[in-house]
């Protein structure tokens, strides 16, 4: 049994090459200096092209792969590998262009592939430091079993209520009616609803219980707490959600750029030879 | 030996020449056995040679292998149930023929687990050697039957063969150095106030006992601080297996960051098989407990299996995904096909897929991990994997 993350996948294999590949990247440009200059036309700038092309491909290939469950080997090992691959292809592109930037396809294609290594970046920044803290805040329970709780927490409330003054009822009401929980892609990143009504209810309810009579005391103490738990089933919840559409909004940009990518990418391709 | 323990084939047996065999199946086998005296007494001879062959492998001569096999005790313990005390004066040596134990010792007052062993091993060694009383409790993980060898038999087998005083001595040894490290980590997490939450080996050996992992020859952890919930586990599984999961990933409970998802640890003694009115459960050569084409669909097994892990659900073809859909993360529709029926399914541990189960291949994180508790929780393997797993080594 191993037990390694993506990062230190077989004790950093692909880290270890593409450090490699950055290197003797580096060297063959340091090396041999084409009379004209660097730039993607050099026979040097064609090589660096032709092995950024290929990684390009293969790197867009992961998403089929890791859904062909038949395939041989770990998706670990090929994630472990894009990462880093895809890190050293940002290095290997620029010097394929030898610096030479402008208002033109060859510079969107450059600029597409930035986006997706940098949303990359972010992706990993999420599996990294999500996960253990979505445990911390689950525990064994699921977000559908939360959401019953609270479900039931509202019905008991809402009953209890009922018994209690006007303005309290409505209070309780309100936050039974108005508390959402991951609407809309925004609250679901932010992770909380502004001038939330079941934290608002909790606040008022605790000022409220003064003027009460001796049994409807009883009963508020009882919402108090009702409400109380119910608020943290809501924040839990809350947060969940936070977490998952985190470890995902980042795949909007990654995926979606990775196709502009291979389209603007074949353009420039085509463009190069067209114009030879 | 599988047989009598239930776990995986010790050994390969290869034909050197041609040869005709007859197999009885498993659970007429155990029928026999229980039913006839005569039968359990010559398999259990047989058996208390091979367990001391392979607990001690001992190089024993045959007359007193015989010796030793005529005066040997089979005991049978039941979950739960101490096989000697903390203590107590040493009465022999355990070979454990099935089952699991857990050998544990009271420190600060709490009583700490220290190991878990599983069959084919043996304990009560410690005290044989140095004379002293037991050092630790040793208590049947699930129901668990040992051979004892009396402390003075045991030591005149020690004083003609030096070299199994040596292999004892050295064990022993081995066994104070790991028990005192134990002790220490017990401690460590003691002085600070909330032993209950801390995540030492110990406690994690406990927690997978307390799951019936101690039951298992093959089960599925999910290291929840890499999980990144993209389910592809379960979706690899009902891709490869008729469009149904045979795991959930998100049910069944956590010890620090180590899930026991729902699915199936493939138990030494199925309790799935137990009532198989068409015998559709079988165990293949590596241990796969797995379910064929004659089920008929009765449910029985879903009702017996304690750990809710089989499910009754209709089995079709799963449509193959194009590239693009395949690049894009889109689902194709599943083809509903009306009035199928509803078979048990479960977990086969990919016993038909090269590469091994899919569910931890297809976690691009390497959160699934499949392993056996003997390896995890056992005296040789157990540290660095239970350290490793708890993320010790990290940060």
């Amino acid at each position: 049994m191993q037990r390694g993350n993506i990062f230190d996948y077989k004790n950093y294999l692909y880290f270890k090459l593409a450090v490699v590949m950055i290197l003797l990247a580096f060297a063959a440009f340091m090396l041999f200096e084409p009379a004209v200059g660097h730039y993607g036309g050099s026979w040097i700038g064609y090589g660096l092209g032709v092995i950024s092309a290929v990684m390009v491909l293969w790197m867009a290939w992961y998403g089929v792969r890791k859904r062909r469950y038949r395939s041989a080997g770990t998706t670990q090992g090929w994630l472990s590998a894009h990462i880093y691959l895809g890190t050293a292809l940002t290095v290997i592109v620029t010097l394929h262009s030898g610096f030479h930037f402008g208002f033109n396809i060859h510079t969107l294609a450059y600029g597409l592939l930035l986006v997706v290594v940098v949303s990359g970046f972010f992706g990993n920044y999420t599996y990294m430091i999500y996960p253990r803290q979505m445990t911390e805040n689950m525990g064994e329970d699921s977000l559908d079993g939360l959401l019953l709780r609270i479900a039931e927490a509202d019905k008991l409330a809402r009953q209890i209520a009922l018994l209690m003054p006007d303005d309290i009822n409505d209070i309780v009401t309100h936050a039974c009616r108005s508390t959402f929980i991951g609407v809309g892609l925004l609250e679901q990143l932010r992770g909380f609803q502004p001038n939330c009504p079941s934290a608002l209810a909790v606040q008022k309810l605790t000022t409220m219980g003064n003027h009460l009579s001796t049994d409807q005391r009883k009963l508020h103490r009882e919402l108090y707490s009702i409400m109380v738990r119910r608020q943290s089933l809501v924040k839990r919840a809350r947060q969940d959600l936070m977490y998952r559409s985190r470890l995902g909004f980042w795949l909007y940009f990654h995926v979606p750029f990775a196709v502009a990518l291979l389209v603007a990418m074949t353009a420039h391709i085509i463009a190069v030879f067209f114009y030879w | 030996m599988a047989l009598v323990s239930g776990r995986r084939r010790a050994g390969t047996v290869k034909a050197r020449t041609r040869c005709v065999l007859i197999e009885t199946p498993r659970r007429v086998m155990q029928k026999l056995i229980n039913s006839v005296q005569s039968m359990r007494n010559i398999l259990n001879e047989v058996a208390i040679k091979s367990v001391v062959q392979i607990c001690i492998g001992l190089s024993l001569s045959g007359d007193e292998l015989n010796d030793l096999a005529k005066h040997a005790i089979l005991k049978s313990y039941a979950a739960g149930e101490d096989l000697f005390h903390e203590g107590d004066e040493a009465d022999g040596l355990y070979l454990i023929q099935s089952g699991s134990v857990t050998v544990s010792r009271m420190i600060g007052g709490k009583e700490v687990v220290l190991f878990y062993v599983a069959a084919g091993n043996y304990v009560g060694e410690m005290s044989l050697v140095s004379g002293e009383p037991r050092y630790a409790t040793v208590r049947a993980a699930i129901a668990t039957e040992a051979v004892l060898i009396d402390a003075g038999r045991m030591r005149d087998i020690i004083a003609r063969n030096p070299e199994i005083r040596s292999a004892l001595d050295a064990r022993f040894l081995q066994h104070l150095q790991e028990q005192e490290r134990r002790q220490q980590q017990g401690t460590t997490s003691d002085n600070t106030g909330t032993i209950g939450n801390q995540a030492t080996p110990s406690n994690l050996i406990s927690f997978l006992i307390q799951q019936g992992v101690g039951e298992a020859t093959d089960v599925l952890l999910i290291d929840e601080s890499l999980c990144i919930r993209c389910n592809h586990c379960e979706q690899a599984c009902s891709d490869t297996h008729g469009g149904a999961t045979r795991l959930d990933r998100d049910a069944g409970p956590i010890y620090a960051n180590i899930r026991v998802p729902t699915s199936c640890r493939h138990c030494e003694h199925p309790h799935c098989m137990k009532d198989c009115p068409p015998d559709a459960i079988h165990r293949a050569p590596h241990g796969e407990v797995y379910i064929d084409d004659s089920c008929i669909g009765c449910g029985n097994c879903q009702q017996n299996c304690p750990y809710d892990v089989i499910q009754m659900a209709v089995v079709h073809e799963q449509p193959e995904p194009s590239l693009w859909q395949m690049l894009l993360g889109i689902r194709p529709q599943p083809e509903i096909i009306e009035g199928g029926a509803k078979v048990a399914v479960k977990c086969d541990m990919c016993k038909d897929i090269t590469g091994g189960p899919v569910c931890v291949r297809a976690c691009p994180v390497g959160a699934a991990l499949r392993v056996n508790p003997e390896e995890l929780l056992s005296y040789a393997g157990s540290t660095p994997g239970e350290a490793r797993l708890l993320g010790s080594d990290e940060n």
